[in-house]
């Protein structure tokens, strides 16, 4: 198994290189580079831009550099905005008050994950124990309404419900188009005045007051995904022969769903853990440019207007190395809960 | 050898041959919630076909009123639809002004009433691409500079009437969809079918190949695809764009999926017989093999089809995908995106299209789900004949 899993992540570096030629490929596609705008500014300008940048060398010239600096000092090159190292820019920028991207990246994603998996168990138990009739049609369209539904058109809706509907939101401030005050208390991820205050219980109500709208859209479709699953798991157990047994040595119901069944139910589900870590982060790309959360989705999003090479470079690759341990793991999960699967 | 055998015509009255297709029909016909979607398709379909009939304007028509004052987002008149007995009518629109938030804003002139009138004259436009007529199902039959509109889901900041915008943008977002599936599928098929089929250094490499196309993050690589089309390509040739760029992150999943099977297929009895009966390869995979995955083919391109729709949706609505004059559902909900905390509170009607997309998609969905309920010959049905 060990020995899988290494020759796995071995085979992951040459994956990622041809996936970085791709990725270097497709940006260069691009007529014209960062420094073309700056034309406009005069010729001074664009010769300077393109001396900091070098965005006018020999495409293998410039590939190979990057990728040099990439093996030897571990260097994805510099943003063009403000100069930083694009690891910084991408994942630590940022201040202990406001977080950095890779933080709210990560808590976002796997607190969306979470909580996908607390609400989606006991509506999936709930409607495999409980068949027929409405209920079992209302779970059912649950799921493919969480399925069905586009998350940018969720986030949207959802903004116009707590704003419009509900109008909620706290946080007013001067409208250059209305020249007055506008409300609205649900997008990013603190309110204004919260931002870079020091952390505060108060703060942290803020936070979480913020956080849950982009909880829900990050999670819809995993959530009506593993319901779904669990549901179709639990209903092929409860049918098996030993759960009848259980039942029949006068075992209570409650102790024959959780414990005999729902162990091995969950097995399955267990291994697609991996595959969704890419779609939270999918997700949180559209959440994040709709709800304006500051995670690296954002920063990628800007750099790719600005067309902000080694940011949108790197962006991509650190994508796709996530793709690549998603699989990786939903691989290894899988052998680690059925030992009939044998990896050599 | 001689021994008197039934008589045939009877054997096959007792048990009449059922074809494949019948079987599948039978068990999918029992199977509400598929039929209602394919029913829902079918009319959206329709009603994207005929939109230039079914709407009372066409999509680019700017609306202003007599002193060349656009009518800018018109809230939907649904509501201000009224009835004198069967005869529908909707007064003039009268323009308001909030002095408290400063928007501006429309209300019914109780003073002029027009009546809705059901075939009448209006903007022209080409019904199904072919003929050249103004004839639209509903309308006020008022000239474009009159107060007597009917814009049933509101205009947006142009006086264009979205309910027509709805129904043309339609045409792009459902017939995206059975194109990019119809293309990466031809594709995925070639691959998936070479690469089971030869087996060897062909295989490895494909299969290499899906390995690195499947590793690809599909959304923000779309992004930074679509940001590569430059914005002075020509609309059509950026909806080739589009598709091609759909194609490529598309194809890779199905060809995984159809080598497994191919490999399976290749070694089974019939196919070793007609190989033995010297078939060619040709002949082997397309007779043979490939329809023996048709099922799965045809579950597998109903439930891709939703997420071409979504991945173009979501690239429009960012106003990475296709640009005007071309709509599509999520080109019209990007108009949002534009000072969005404005227009979500005082525009929201702009979020109408997401509805379709929503409806469409999940229309899909359910028929995908019955037609594999249905393919699956162990599939029980309650209350079918056997």
């Amino acid at each position: 198994m060990l020995n899988y899993v290494l020759r796995r992540l071995v085979t992951t570096v040459p994956l990622l290189l041809v996936i970085s030629v791709i990725v270097f490929w497709v940006i260069n596609l691009e007529p014209g580079n960062y420094c073309t705008a700056l034309r406009l500014q005069g010729e001074a300008r664009y010769l300077a831009c393109l001396e900091q940048t070098g965005v006018d060398q020999a495409l293998p010239v410039q590939y190979g550099r990057w990728i040099w600096g990439i093996f030897t000092r571990f260097d994805f090159g510099f943003s063009f905005q403000n100069g930083q190292p694009v690891l910084k820019q991408l994942f630590t920028a940022g201040s202990w008050e406001s977080g950095t991207p890779l933080l709210w990246t990560l808590v976002l994603s796997f607190g969306a994950m979470a909580l996908s998996w607390l609400l989606a168990l006991p509506i999936g138990i709930y409607a495999a124990t409980h068949r027929g009739g409405w209920r079992e049609g209302a779970v059912n369209l649950l799921g493919f309404v969480g399925l069905s539904v586009p998350n940018f058109v969720l986030a949207v809706g959802l903004l116009w419900a707590l704003v419009v509907v509900f109008q909620v939101g706290t946080h007013c401030w001067q409208s250059a188009q209305l020249a007055q005050n506008v409300c609205l208390g649900v997008s990013g991820l603190f309110d204004g005045n919260y931002v870079s205050a020091p952390w505060s219980f108060e703060k942290v109500w803020n936070l979480l007051w913020h956080l849950w709208p982009a909880f829900l859209v990050i999670g819809a479709s995993n959530l009506a995904a593993i319901v779904r699953y669990v549901r179709g798991e639990m209903l092929g157990v409860l049918s098996e022969p030993y759960v009848q047994t259980a039942r029949s040595k006068g075992l209570r119901e409650r102790v024959v769903v959780y414990k005999h069944a729902l162990k091995n139910a969950l097995n399955p589900l267990i291994s697609m853990l991996g595959y969704w870590l890419p779609s939270m982060f999918e997700g949180t790309l559209v959440a994040a440019m709709i709800l304006q959360l500051p995670t690296i989705e954002k920063v990628y999003w800007t750099a790719l207007r600005q067309n902000d090479q080694y940011v949108v470079m790197a962006g991509l690759l650190f994508f796709s190395a996530i793709l690549i341990v998603g699989n990786l793991a939903s691989d290894v999960l899988l052998a680690w809960v059925n030992p009939k699967i044998r990896y050599e | 050898m001689n021994a008197p055998s039934p008589p045939l015509a009877t054997l096959e009255n007792e048990h009449p041959a059922k074809s494949q297709g019948l079987l599948v029909w039978q068990r999918f016909r029992h199977n509400r919630a598929g039929l209602l979607a394919g029913a829902v398709l079918v009319a959206l379909a329709l009603a994207v076909l005929f939109a230039g009939f079914l709407s009372p304007y066409t999509s680019s028509a700017f609306h202003e009123d007599a002193n060349s004052v656009a009518y800018d987002y018109v809230p939907p008149m649904l509501t201000w639809l009224h009835f004198d007995g069967l005869q529908p009518y909707v007064y003039a629109l009268k323009r308001t002004y909030n002095p408290l938030t400063g928007v501006k804003g429309y209300a019914e002139d109780g003073d002029q009433r027009y009546d809705v009138r059901w075939f009448v004259r209006g903007e022209a436009y080409r019904l199904l691409g072919l003929f050249q007529t103004n004839v639209h199902l509903l309308g006020t039959g008022e000239p474009p500079t009159s107060a007597g509109q009917l814009f049933l889901l509101g205009t947006d900041r142009f006086g264009r009437d979205l309910w027509s915008r709805i129904l043309y943008g339609g045409r792009v977002a459902l017939g995206m969809g059975p194109l990019v599936v119809l293309i990466s599928f031809a594709f995925g098929i070639l691959m998936g079918g070479l690469s089971g089929f030869y087996g060897g250094l062909t295989d490895t490499w494909i299969q290499r190949l899906v390995e690195v196309a499947m590793s690809l993050p599909r959304l923000a690589l779309l992004l930074a695809l679509s940001a590569t089309l430059p914005p002075e390509l020509p609309p059509q040739a950026r909806f080739w764009g589009i598709v091609f760029i759909l194609v490529i992150v598309g194809w890779a999943p199905l060809a995984r999926v159809l080598r497994g099977q191919v490999l399976a297929l290749r070694e089974e009895e019939f196919v070793q017989a007609s190989r033995a009966l010297g078939a060619g390869d040709l002949r082997l995979i397309f007779r043979h093999i490939l329809p023996n995955t048709l099922g799965y083919l045809v579950v597998a391109a109903t439930l891709a089809a939703p997420s071409v729709i979504l991945l173009e949706s979501v690239l429009s609505f960012f106003g990475f995908g296709l640009q005007e004059p071309l709509v599509s559902w999520g080109v019209l909900m990007g108009d949002l995106l534009e000072n969005f905390q404005y227009q979500i509170q005082f525009h929201p009607w702009l979020i109408l299209p997401g509805v379709f997309i929503f409806v469409s998609v999940l229309a899909f969905n359910y028929l995908g789900d019955a037609l594999r309920d249905a393919i699956d010959p162990f599939t029980v049905v309650k209350g079918a004949q056997t």
